[in-house]
């Protein structure tokens, strides 16, 4: 799955499952999820959690620093991008 | 604690911050700390709110049975919490944070006991995603999901 992809299939998973009033387009890559940008709480990033395990079928660590990744559109992408890379070399391995 | 562990109602104030009459839950038959728990209230003509809701006609308020689940949502998160050495539960309620397609299916009255079941779908940092389902002599009444974490 390539970056783009990611980043499209997050930008409607958020907007659905959110029930955000804007379209998958108008969510800019580079824009903050929360506060200022998107706009946002805490109680959504848990949200947000749950969508990515479902629509990716990765699962997402309960860390500090993969908090971090889930600043804007781009580097959360680059986050899911990683844990399906993790994701695939377990199964080769297994 | 283990599957199969029962608590009280001084194991459950142990647990959780509420008192009289926000206590809503009387015993704890199973419990997995951080997973699932079962437990039971019991409901009867003397919870004060019969008097008004409605007279004549004694319902459970949906909203109270949503508490109740919320509280035994707090006992799971509590006792993972204590097997964690984190700040005592007493200290650090789970505060509810959303709710989630709740359906009342059945109406509750006095003479029932609401057998709660709530799983831990999901946990990030002090939050928590449950499931919960409460069912009277089997049948379920009430179903939902509820969002819990700590306080600010």
């Amino acid at each position: 799955m390539d970056d783009r992809t990611i980043r499209d299939g997050l930008k409607k998973m958020i907007v659905q499952r959110l029930g955000l009033k804007i379209g998958p387009d108008e969510i800019k890559d580079e824009a903050p999820l929360f506060r200022d940008g998107l706009g946002l709480d805490s109680v959504e990033s848990l949200e947000l959690v749950v969508g990515i395990e479902e629509e990716f079928g990765v699962v997402v660590d309960d860390s500090p620093a993969a908090r971090e990744r889930f600043f804007s559109v781009a580097t959360l992408a680059a986050y899911v991008g990683e844990l399906l890379a993790r994701a695939a070399s377990q199964q080769v391995s297994a | 604690m283990t599957q199969g562990t029962r608590l009280g109602t001084a194991e459950i104030q142990r647990l959780l911050p509420h008192r009289f009459p926000m206590l809503m839950v009387d015993a704890v038959s199973e419990l997995e700390p951080g997973r699932r728990c079962r437990a039971t209230k019991n409901v009867t003509i003397n919870e004060q709110y019969f008097q008004g809701h409605f007279p004549g006609e004694p319902i459970m308020p949906g909203v109270l049975i949503v508490e109740c689940v919320a509280q035994v949502a707090g006992i799971v998160l509590a006792e993972a919490a204590a097997a964690t050495q984190a700040p005592s539960p007493a200290q650090r309620p789970a505060y509810l944070l959303t709710v989630d397609r709740f359906k009342f299916t059945r109406p509750v009255v006095p003479g029932d006991t609401l057998e709660v079941e709530v799983n831990v779908t999901k946990r990030l940092g002090s939050m928590a995603k449950v499931s919960g389902e409460v069912r009277v002599r089997d049948e379920v009444v009430a179903s939902g999901e509820l969002t819990v974490g700590g306080g600010p």
